[in-house]
């Protein structure tokens, strides 16, 4: 029996400033996380990302776990989306993280 | 110190203009991502986790106040107020916007620096002994060398796309602070016995997944022959290393499979073709432009001073802090009066090799007023005073103290090189600057560390191995295992003339764990040390690795039958 898919969002970078975006479900890239469009289906995903992609240029769209919390949060499952979505652990003044309305909890305790 | 002529002036300029055409034509539309990538690699511009990365190369490590100043108006007018110095004397901004990149790039060309082949599978930037043309020990400056091969490498047609990126370091002393025998060309400077000047040439080293030790391939080569052996060098590897898997395309690989005997008369039959062929001249450098570029590393006019100064002396007597800043952080030189000044960029909680622009600002100050207007950038993630009168020594330190720039750990446990790691690098598989600072934290009672003596703890957080971690006394591999980051430790490793590669002691520890098997280390090593004199790397040279390995791995109770 397959395996059940298992929900990602698509994020990808900024063609002009570099900066992490997530997909949104009305097909737009955005830097919010919280309204990214989870799916089970990368066929879904990838035709959501090219349309929104005709509207914002962006690089290295990549396809990433997650977990859905009760709120409907996507939360990265892999460390290393964690912390690219946060900034870096070591400084937490830098990257998403520096914006205080981020309710993740403390970066370094990853 | 050397500096661009019009053609390395219309170079870079140029380079510049072409790149912001082709960023232009990237947003446009004209160009695609995939066309646009390489070029973008080509100017030492990366993708990274949270941004991208430019990669500014910093030739043989030497700057002078101008430069210092310009990379901290950089970090402050379009990164985040700071930079990292690298394990390969560059320096990287971590938040670059592509649309500022090529003015960037233009500012950079403003006091003759540039980007250009921190990135793709070409020459990269040749590093060298950071304390070249100061140190006690040297034969020979090795820079004049380093510069010759810049020109060379520099945009040279049959070399833009190797099988590999190829990295090549100089020394000009017979102790190596350079790590030549890691590198796919190292050199070093010696005197035959006719007393004339030439290379020593090591072919084949590296570190990555495949750690190999460099070896020999010719023990003396004439100086004016230094770029058609390595065009040799290169001819072979270019022409029969492999291309068909990245893992295996270095030229260590090549070696390792050719042979070093089967592969140095390659290289030797391509030496005589190029000297015979080419009739000799086209590769051997004009003597009017190698006097040039020697000139410009002529030493500074050093002042006729004793050995030592009195006020030095007294503020020796009654300041322990600043003696033991002096004790570690200083260097002989070969001028009486003189001293090397290391500045460390590890201080407790920080990050190894980071530095704000106010303390770029600070070093380049103090470069223009005590140190001949010069800098150096060590792969061990510091920065260095290269000719600091011993009379200037106190005013120094008290500048570098109001800069938290006056950690007095050069060479102990808390000088950790540690890669940027999963905090800010696409590649890595574990964070690397949490692992030294936790260690530094642990170990940061400047008495316990000058107990624990010559220690170097080197981090990297992938297999790519960019924090050395080979030749690490203690190395830490950070990997992932099962979605946790998990740190491999190594003991043995040498990063000298006597380069030795690590040891793995066994199963990989847990973030948490890190610092206490570290401790368990230190421990292990009081209680097989004859004296204090005898250090960490000898003692394990002379124990093995097997006590260490009894202590981070205690043998398991046999379980209770009953």
């Amino acid at each position: 029996m397959p395996k059940p898919a298992k929900p990602q969002i698509a994020s990808a970078n900024d063609l002009l400033e570099g900066h992490v975006l997530y997909l949104s479900g009305d097909a737009v890239w955005t830097p919010d996380r919280h309204s990214a469009f989870v799916s089970t289906d990368a066929d879904e995903l990838g035709a959501l990302a090219d349309k929104a992609s005709r509207n914002r240029q962006v690089v290295d769209v990549a396809f990433i776990d997650v977990t859905v919390a009760d709120d409907g949060d996507p939360r990265p499952v892999a460390l290393r989306e964690v912390i690219r979505d946060r900034g870096p652990t070591i400084r937490t003044d830098l990257g998403r993280q520096a914006d205080h309305t981020i309710q993740d909890g403390q970066a370094r305790n990853v | 110190m050397y500096s661009y002529d019009e053609f390395d002036r219309d170079y870079v300029k140029n380079r510049v203009a072409i790149f912001r055409d082709q960023v232009a034509r990237r947003v446009s539309g004209a160009l695609t991502e995939d066309e646009f990538k390489p070029l973008r690699l080509q100017n030492g511009i990366y993708l990274q986790l949270h941004a991208y990365m430019l990669r500014v190369a910093i030739p043989y490590g030497t700057l002078n106040s101008a430069q210092m100043r310009q990379l901290a108006m950089i970090a402050e007018k379009w990164d985040k107020g700071y930079g990292h110095f690298t394990t390969r004397q560059n320096i990287q901004y971590n938040w670059p916007k592509l649309i500022d990149l090529p003015d960037i790039l233009d500012a950079l060309a403003d006091v003759e620096m540039h980007a250009i082949q921190t990135s793709g599978n070409c020459i990269r930037n040749v590093t060298a002994d950071h304390f070249a043309g100061a140190a006690a020990d040297e034969v020979e400056d090795p820079r004049p060398a380093a510069e010759l091969l810049r020109q060379w490498s520099t945009d040279h047609p049959e070399f833009a796309f190797l099988p590999r990126k190829f990295k090549i370091a100089v020394t000009g002393s017979p102790n190596d602070r350079a790590v030549i025998k890691a590198h796919d060309i190292g050199l070093r400077v010696l005197r035959n016995d006719a007393g004339e000047v030439g290379y020593q040439v090591i072919v084949g080293g590296g570190l990555g997944r495949t750690p190999v030790v460099g070896e020999t391939i010719r023990e003396f080569l004439p100086k004016e022959h230094l770029l058609a052996y390595c065009e040799a060098i290169l001819r072979v590897y270019n022409l029969h290393g492999r291309r068909d898997n990245k893992y295996k395309a270095r030229i260590k690989i090549l070696v390792m499979e050719e042979g070093l005997e089967s592969f140095r008369n390659q290289v030797e039959a391509e030496f005589a073709s190029l000297l015979e062929v080419h009739n000799g001249p086209s590769l051997i450098p004009d003597p009017a432009v190698v006097k040039r570029i020697e000139d410009a590393f002529a030493p500074p006019r050093f002042e006729d001073l004793p050995e030592s100064d009195a006020a030095y002396e007294a503020r020796l007597a009654e300041d322990e802090e600043f003696a033991r800043w002096c004790a570690t952080n200083l260097t002989a030189h070969r001028q009486p009066g003189y001293a090397i000044a290391s500045i460390s960029l590890k201080p407790v909680g920080a990050a190894p090799g980071d530095a704000s622009a106010d303390q770029m600002r600070v070093v380049a100050d103090l470069a223009e007023r005590y140190s001949f207007d010069e800098l150096r950038v060590s792969h061990e993630q510091n920065l260095i005073l290269p000719h600091v009168a011993k009379r200037d020594l106190p005013a120094v330190y008290d500048a570098l103290s109001e800069a938290e720039l006056a950690t007095a750990n050069i060479g102990l446990i808390g000088d950790i090189i540690a890669c940027p790691g999963l905090d800010y690098c696409a590649l890595a598989t574990a964070r690397s600057i949490p692992i030294a600072q936790d260690i530094a934290q642990h170990f940061s009672d400047p008495d316990y560390s000058r107990l624990i003596g010559d220690m170097k703890i080197k981090i990297s957080g992938c297999i790519n191995s960019c924090g050395h971690h080979h030749v690490g006394h203690i190395g830490i591999l950070g990997l992932d295992r099962a979605g946790r980051e998990n740190y491999q430790i190594t003991i043995g490793g040498d990063h000298t003339e006597s380069l030795k590669m690590g040891q793995r002691l066994g199963r990989g520890f847990d973030a948490e764990e890190v610092v206490p098997a570290i401790e368990q280390l230190v421990q292990t090593y009081f209680s097989l040390r004859e004296s204090e004199a005898e250090t960490f790397l000898q003692v394990v040279e002379r124990a093995g690795t097997q006590p260490f390995k009894d202590a981070l791995y205690p043998a398991k109770e046999p379980a209770d039958a009953g």
